[in-house]
């Protein structure tokens, strides 16, 4: 026997000419639950990539801690090369103005004439270094000078029978053993005193010459 | 209104509304309680391992550079010995002292005689760059003395020899009543130990 059956068409006439069948009210929970899903995916995702970002940390910070005494030694020992370096380039500024003299003043007793006698020879003292500021006394004093050289003259005094004397002199000290050091040669003073000794009119020549030298260059 | 569309939905519906009205609100919660946080602290932990990594790179980079730095060090203290060498040092407080041991033997075989040593004020030098923690200065030391300008002369060249490091700064030589002896003041200045610069 045939049973009877009912047949109730549920849907309505929208949802019979919509393109998805499945209604509204049983894809909006089901939407909001794969969302809940992926965002709970992404937690994990970005939690086990936190967790293997420290363990890796963890590591360097473990190979670091190792190092660190081997490091700290040659850390030390850099800071060290670097500051002796510094001083050294400073020290090096100072045998660049170590200039010698030796071999120019026992030239100058070779070369001055006989005829001439030197009661002085003065190579002055430098002017004494101003590391203040003179605008602004109250600020502390430089650790250094902002000059590199110093210049260098050598002052001689003495008396000539005659004025080629002095001349031949002065010639000489544009020598071969003198360029390296001294340089322009000029006369500061000259002037006619009675001789010591000699009654008669004979006079002599006091004269003093100046010298320019080759300056005190305190650089590498 | 709007309660009243609620009002006038099925009961079907509006527990679905309900119930994803919930599960959006869990997802906004998951959200801004879990995710931002996370992300966050992962920003923080990338930022905080890039930073190890990279002083990592730096240790290592320093321990391959030791034995040039070793090899670099040894080079400088070679470079430095004839400094230390010849750097004045006080003796019983007074550089002149010191001076006056060291040259005293020098002079006295030129053939100078009446010695007399002074301390002067110490001279700054040009600052290098970088600025050294120890600076060294000039120490000038004024030395008076009598005897002939060869004799001078001859000292000179002996303390130039036995002490390159040791420089002229002035020299002053005068005539007295013995035309024999010469007055002889002379300036030696020294490397020496210029204080600290910080």
């Amino acid at each position: 026997m045939k049973s009877a059956s009912y047949h109730l068409n549920l849907l309505t006439e929208a949802e019979k000419l919509s393109s998805s069948p499945i209604r509204l009210r049983v894809m909006m929970p089901i939407l909001a639950l794969l969302a809940i899903a992926g965002i709970a995916i992404w937690w994990g995702t970005l939690t086990t990539q936190l967790m293997m970002l420290r363990a890796k940390t963890t590591d360097v910070q473990n190979e670091l801690a190792s190092k660190k005494s081997a490091h700290d030694e040659i850390v030390g020992s850099m800071t060290l090369a670097n500051e002796e370096a510094a001083q050294l380039q400073q020290l090096e500024f100072y045998r660049g103005g170590c200039l010698k003299w030796g071999e120019t003043f026992a030239a100058l007793a070779e070369v001055l004439p006989v005829r001439m006698q030197l009661v002085r020879l003065d190579m002055p003292e430098p002017p004494p270094q101003i590391l203040h500021d003179p605008k602004n006394p109250k600020r502390p004093p430089l650790l250094g000078p902002t000059n590199d050289t110093e210049s260098v003259s050598i002052v001689m005094t003495g008396r000539a029978a005659r004025d080629t004397t002095i001349v031949t002199f002065m010639e000489s000290l544009e020598g071969a053993q003198f360029t390296n050091r001294i340089g322009n040669v000029a006369v500061k003073s000259v002037q006619q005193e009675p001789h010591p000794q000699k009654q008669s009119e004979a006079r002599l020549l006091a004269f003093e010459l100046e010298c320019r030298a080759v300056d005190r260059r305190f650089a590498k | 209104m709007s309660s009243s569309i609620f009002q006038n939905m099925a009961p079907n519906a509006r527990r679905s509304f309900v119930v994803t009205m919930a599960l959006c609100g869990a997802a906004a919660v998951l959200y801004f309680f879990a995710i931002q946080p996370t992300e966050e602290a992962l920003a923080k932990a990338r930022r905080e391992h890039n930073e190890q990594e990279s002083r990592l790179q730096m240790v290592n980079a320093n321990l391959r550079a030791a034995p040039a730095n070793k090899e670099r060090l040894e080079k400088l203290d070679a470079d430095l010995k004839p400094f230390r060498e010849e750097m004045l040092e006080p003796l019983l407080g007074s550089y002149a002292m010191r001076a006056k041991s060291i040259l005293d033997p020098l002079a006295t075989g030129a053939g100078l005689s009446n010695m007399d040593y002074s301390d002067l004020p110490r001279r700054a030098l040009p600052l290098p760059r970088p600025v050294p923690l120890l600076l060294y200065a000039r120490q000038p030391i004024r030395i008076t003395a009598q005897g002939s300008y060869m004799a001078a002369i001859s000292f000179l060249l002996r303390v130039e020899k036995d002490h390159p490091l040791v420089a002229l700064q002035s020299m002053s030589v005068s005539t007295t009543s013995d035309p024999e002896r010469q007055q002889v003041e002379m300036v030696f200045e020294w490397p020496a130990k210029g204080g600290k610069s910080k």
